[in-house]
């Protein structure tokens, strides 16, 4: 190597990198960390397991159709997790990737297609864009085969070389014709390891997977973490184009490391987001602002590099204090970067010239275009390599006296819009075969809204705006498509050269466009308020005024445009509106009619979000796994029908509400132990009609059937979570009886659904269409906005119940009869009381004085029973609280229940104090929504134990629904009792409001009153039936004298049968299970082959270094959906089904490993089949891999 | 203005690429025996250089 100080020129560092194909190292980073998540969007995850078995079974299919090593396959694929598997699913066939993405310009797409010579199209969107149904405009490309994504299969090895091309990635040509450029697995899988190297990237990495496949940046997205062990979180197109959702998106994803460009970070608040620790960005220009204001506390890498260099072939890490223009910096190891003069001779050091780039990142180069190829990548004077190639990129940089490189601009016709790189030839040679159109000149101008692209054509009378959309729509990509057109006789030629005046071209560019801040700006005087609002933004955005027919996209408007005109409107106007109304509405007043139509944006609520589980619904599914044939948490409700009942109708209206309400269609399968929901297309609801008027009693009948049917078993992964039976009693009499699994409904839903049902089923009887209105918000929307409210105010309000509840007791024992099974039962039964009028007038006084609600008075009462049954003056029981918190779920059906921990404490008070206490406790619990139950356990560091729920075991639920009806059309209905098919709790108190018995209640306040459902393998019947009457009449007589002191009032209550525990009640029940022999370690410092399987699925769930062999699996982070996690993970390896529960029983390694050994049919086979297993696991804990340290 | 002359050359992957005539070839690299204007010699490329695959990829795969 000569003087290189003499001219402009930079080195990477050289650093080895493995001699792998992609599909490859996926695949043995499954084998080392099958369990792990690879890809996420919102509750889809994928582990490694799973993406390489579905991607194997991709390939497996492409096989069959002769695809192979060489062999090109179209991806058309939406924004889903799948995509990554179509993707893996090529590769590992050996063949290259052709992005070809849903919705794109059709002609465009087909023409690509054909160029790449595709045969295989594959991808979740593929049937739709290239199947048979074709185009009619396009036509269909024949030969080309659409394929869907078939199930996962065995994985075959991958028949690529790491020099064969793994994907073909299509830019802008400047003769008119897109080029594609040969990327080969070697290319990426160096590129990978200079970039982990350069960003300290492992497999920590939660990367933003938010580039187009067809973009080079998306290698970065996936492959970054695919080939480290970390996760893609893979941003949806809804999330993408919207600033509010994007950030959202990267908080809730706990994104830390990912590429973005410039314009789009713009948007976003770097205070927001301060778990995203490596920032890449690039793709266009990058501000010095926009790194003062990312760069602190965080790394903040500006990138630089075109396809034909795989990604990145120049990077510089900037600080907040750079200035215009930013440094792009030095090449990436194994790469070179010169500065040339136009004869290719490097320029000195402060001098422009064209960037060259060589290295092992150079591309192949154009697919089929060997001429451009041998143009664009030259023999390489400066290295001394033999036989290397260096890159032309186009690029005008200079290196300045720190050695880092500044780029400048372009040396030809390539611009950039919205970070996409346009050849203007290219625009121009597709606009020119437009009929009509004489000459075209394309050029990028400055715009308010970032720059944009102007077409001229001649003559003066050439196609129309709508023509020149109409041609361009199928054959350019949106960023292609001119913003604005001008007509013009002629094109200026410049006088002194005779050529072509482009300068003068963008100022004539300039000059057309309406001038902004115009009189108008405002919008039409008498515009309302809206109106008046969009316009403004609008004009600030686009520099022009809108008239209320003013298109978005034709006045200059575009993707990067709506997301700042949202983002505007919404703080302005406080309104969800969202970037689809932008483009469903497109003109002014199509814009302002969907934003009066808009929820409020209350706290952020965003719309349109995929199924996404809550809190609540996870802690429901947990239950649901621990005790699956139980069914405490169903819902079920009857009804008698008088009258003509439409069974067809009927079920089409119920088809109606489960559109309408898609929660109803939610299924909630799991991967690796961990619940996600998806929704299943719409279907005819079955209702089955049960005949019941042939029997001997039917209301027997009737009865023992609609408790079978309370119980029903819901399975949450495959099955709808409700279900609807009608039970035939005489031509004019029916039973409607409708059970939900309470993971998809609550008290609230029950109104919205009767309404909704009604509304349905008239307009069904009616003949008519019973189709229902979208709602405003779904279940998934509250999902969301629970999921950014609970981030934002989670650690604060799990503080608050932390010290709120310190030192409360966590177990409440009531007096039983029976001693506690040592597993849970779930069972349950019902037992009522109706207060004394006296009682009902003393408690409803008292409230009124203590200004507070009935609850809080019975609540005081129930918990001066508890000590008075407890001996204690301290206990903790649980309130329910409604999370409707916004307008927009008031007619949402869905599990908006919280369960909070209220603590009573009863000492030393009057009964008035003690309502006071009562009534701030649940108000306090209202008030710090940001910690769901299962956290406020998990900070308690509560012990888990089998044989009761955490924390609550006592209920006490003061919600307060009125009784909803049901009205059907020329039906009378009444609501017929079903009993409860069980309990979560020990015991739940229901505070009622009833009609007096002997009255039929149609004046006045009901009776207020007290329903239970206990469970009976704790209490006797008699024993409820006497601690309620002995309630109702302490509540009476505590009311009746809220001064004294609560302890000396009705001294005598409750009875002593009720206080009194059964002979050897108040002990757990021995487990049922017999003890079996176990194998011992050899000593107390070696672990077992089952231990050292357990201990290592706890580390990594757990994501701790080390977990001894008796710490508790509560005590050291783990929590009930962890344990869900081990439990999958320990299954797949043991082969066999493991009990939820015995990972409960026995919460130490060495107790669940005995127990593991021991406990199956034939333990010696048991022992060795965990050998088996843990030798396989320690095969895998190799040491981490340093990047490329392979090679 | 004379047009520069440039020459076809090729690696030893064989991979074509063009040179200016009135320069040194860089090392690894071989004249083919075509020369011409640079639309010349690339014109002469898309001709010649049907199989764009690298020599290694190419004997790899047979």
């Amino acid at each position: 190597m000569t003087d290189i100080l003499s001219i402009s020129a930079a080195h990477g560092e050289p650093l080895p990198w493995p001699d792998a194909t992609l599909a490859e190292l996926v695949a043995a980073q499954a084998a080392r960390t099958p369990g792990a998540v690879a890809v996420r969007q919102w509750d889809e995850r994928l582990t490694y397991r799973e993406l390489v078995g579905r991607a194997a079974g991709v390939a497996a299919a492409l096989r069959e159709r002769g695809v192979g090593r060489h062999s090109r396959v179209g991806v058309c694929g939406h924004r889903r997790p799948d995509l990554v598997v179509t993707v893996l699913g090529v590769l590992l066939a050996g063949a290259c990737y052709v992005p070809l993405e849903p919705g794109g310009p059709r002609r465009r797409l087909r023409e690509i297609a054909a160029d790449a010579g595709v045969r295989v199209v594959v991808g979740d969107a593929a049937e739709a864009e290239f199947g048979a149904a074709g185009d009619a405009e396009c036509g269909d490309v024949p030969g080309i085969e659409a394929l869907g994504l078939p199930g996962p299969a065995p994985l075959a090895p991958c028949p690529a070389r790491p020099g064969d091309p793994a994907y073909v990635l299509f830019t802008s040509g400047s003769t008119g014709r897109p080029k594609g450029v040969l990327t080969t697995h070697r290319n990426v899988v160096e590129f990978v390891t200079g970039c982990a190297a350069l960003t300290g990237a492992d497999a920590s990495v939660r990367s933003l997977g938010i580039a187009s496949l067809g973009f080079d940046a998306a290698t970065m997205d996936l492959f970054v973490p695919l080939l480290l062990g970390g996760t893609v979180q893979l941003i949806g197109a809804d999330d993408r184009s919207d600033p509010a959702r994007l950030a959202r998106f990267v908080a809730a994803h706990e994104v830390n490391w990912g590429f973005i460009t410039p314009t789009v970070l713009s948007m976003l608040d770097p205070a927001e987001l301060p778990g995203w620790r490596t920032v890449l960005c690039g793709g266009e220009a990058v501000p010095a602002e926009l790194a003062a204001r990312w760069a602190p506390g965080r790394r903040f890498v500006n990138g630089y590099g075109p396809t034909e260099t795989t990604v990145l072939a120049v990077t510089a890490e900037l600080t907040a204090a750079e200035t215009d223009p930013v440094p792009i910096g030095r090449p990436l190891p194994n790469h070179r970067a010169y500065v040339v003069d136009a004869d290719l001779r490097p320029v000195p050091p402060g001098e422009t010239g064209e960037l060259l780039i060589g290295g092992p990142g150079l591309a192949d180069g154009y697919l089929n275009r060997p001429g451009l190829t041998a143009d664009r990548f030259v023999p390489d004077p400066f290295s001394g390599l033999p036989g290397e190639r260096l890159y032309r990129t186009g690029d005008l940089v200079t290196q300045a006296p720190d050695g880092r490189i500044v780029y400048l601009g372009r040396a030809d016709r390539q611009v950039k819009i919205r970070g996409q790189r346009i050849e203007l030839g290219e625009v121009e040679a597709v606009l020119a075969g437009l009929p009509g159109v004489d000459r075209v000149v394309a050029e990028a101008v400055d715009a308010p809204a970032g720059a944009e692209l102007v077409a001229f054509l001649t003559p003066a009378d050439a196609p129309d705006d709508a023509a020149v959309r109409a041609y361009a729509e199928p054959r350019l990509t949106a960023a292609m498509r001119p913003a604005r057109v001008l007509r013009l006789a002629e094109l200026p030629v410049s006088p002194t050269t005779g050529k072509l005046d482009r300068p003068a071209l963008r100022a004539l560019a300039a000059a057309a466009r309406p001038a902004p801040g115009a009189a108008d700006a405002d919008g039409p005087a008498d515009a309302d308020p809206v109106t008046r609002a969009v316009a403004r933004v609008w004009a600030r955005l686009l520099g022009a005024a809108p008239g209320p027919d003013t298109d978005f996209l034709a006045a200059g408007g575009n993707s990067i445009a709506a997301m700042r005109l949202v983002a505007a409107l919404r703080a302005e106007l406080g309104r969800a509106v969202d970037t689809r109304d932008v483009f469903a509405g497109r003109t002014l007043a199509g814009l302002v009619q969907r934003i009066a139509a808009a929820p409020a944006a209350a706290d952020g609520l965003t719309t349109g979000n995929p199924p996404t589980l809550s809190p609540p619904q996870r802690r429901l599914w947990f239950v649901d796994q621990l005790a699956p044939s139980s069914a405490p948490y169903n819902i079920a409700v009857a009804h008698r029908l008088r009258g003509e009942l439409d069974v067809p109708a009927l079920g089409a209206a119920l088809r109606a509400v489960a559109e309408r309400h898609d929660v109803l269609r939610w299924r909630i399968p799991q991967t690796a132990g961990v619940p996600y929901a998806v929704c299943a297309e719409p279907t005819d609801v079955a209702v089955p009609v049960v005949d019941l008027t042939g029997g001997g009693d039917p209301a027997a009948e009737l009865a023992r059937m609609l408790a079978d049917g309370a119980a029903h078993a819901f399975d949450l992964a495959t099955g709808p979570p409700w279900q609807v039976t009608v039970y035939r009693l005489g031509p004019a009499e029916h039973v409607l009886a409708v059970t939900w699994h309470h993971a998809v409904f609550d008290g609230w839903s029950e109104a919205v659904f009767y309404a909704d049902l009604a509304a349905a089923y008239a307009r069904a009887v009616a003949g008519d269409d019973p189709a229902l209105p979208a709602p405003a918000a779904r279940y998934a929307d509250y999902a969301v906005w629970r999921a950014e409210r609970d981030r934002r105010r989670g650690a604060d309000d799990l503080a608050w119940w932390s010290a709120h509840l310190a030192g409360a007791p966590t177990v409440l024992e009531l007096p039983r009869d029976r001693p506690r099974p040592a597993v849970q039962t779930y069972a349950g039964v019902e037992a009522a009381v109706m207060f004394s009028a006296e009682a009902d007038r003393a408690v409803r006084t008292l409230a009124e004085r203590r200004a507070t609600t009935v609850a809080a008075v019975l609540l005081a009462g129930f918990g001066e029973l508890l000590s008075r049954l407890t001996g204690g003056d301290d206990h903790v029981v649980g309130a329910i609280v409604a999370d409707r918190r916004l307008a927009a779920f008031d007619d949402v059906v869905g599990f908006f229940i919280d369960t909070v921990p209220v603590r009573v404490r009863t000492a030393g008070a009057s009964f008035a104090e003690l309502v006071d206490r009562c009534a701030a406790e649940l108000h306090d619990a209202t008030a710090h929504p940001g910690a769901p139950l299962e956290r406020i356990v998990e900070a308690l560091g509560v012990g888990r134990d089998t044989s009761r729920a955490p924390l609550v075991q006592v209920l006490f639920n003061v919600l307060n629904f009125a009784e909803p009806r049901l009205g059907l059309a020329g039906l009378a209905a009444e609501p017929v009792p079903v009993p409860k098919p069980g309990s979560p709790f020990d015991l739940t108190v229901y505070v009622v409001e009833r009609a007096p018995a002997g009255t039929n209640g149609a004046d006045g306040p009901g009776r207020l009153g007290v329903e239970v459902v206990f469970n009976p393998d704790l209490f006797d019947a008699d024993r409820v039936a006497a601690m309620l009457a002995d309630l109702a009449a302490l509540v009476g007589a505590l009311a009746a004298a809220p001064r004294s002191p609560a302890g000396e009032v009705a001294a005598e209550l409750p009875r002593p049968t009720v206080r009194t525990a059964g002979l050897g009640a108040m002990t757990v029940a021995a487990s049922a299970e017999p003890a079996r022999p176990v194998a011992l370690p050899a000593g107390p410092d070696a672990l077992t082959d089952t231990e050292e399987l357990v201990a290592g699925i706890w580390r990594e769930i757990l994501g701790r270094d080390r977990v001894g062999v008796t710490d508790n699996f509560f005590d050291i982070g783990g929590h009930s959906l962890a344990l869900a996690a081990v439990h999958a993970r320990l299954t797949a390896a043991a082969g066999r089904s493991i009990a939820m529960l015995d990972l409960f029983r026995h919460p130490t390694v060495r107790a669940l490993a005995a127990h593991l050994d021991g406990a199956a049919d034939r333990p010696e086979l048991a022992r060795a089949a965990l050998r088996a297993a843990a030798r396989r696991s320690r095969a895998r804990r190799i040491p981490p891999r340093r990047p490329g340290g392979t090679a | 203005m004379a047009e520069t002359r440039f020459l076809v050359v090729r690696n030893d992957e064989e991979q074509y690429s063009i040179w200016s005539a009135d320069r040194e070839l860089p090392a690894g690299w071989h004249d083919t025996g075509f020369a011409g204007t640079r639309s010349e010699c690339l014109a002469h490329i898309d001709t010649v250089w049907t199989d764009m695959r690298p020599r290694s990829v190419r004997e790899a795969a047979s």
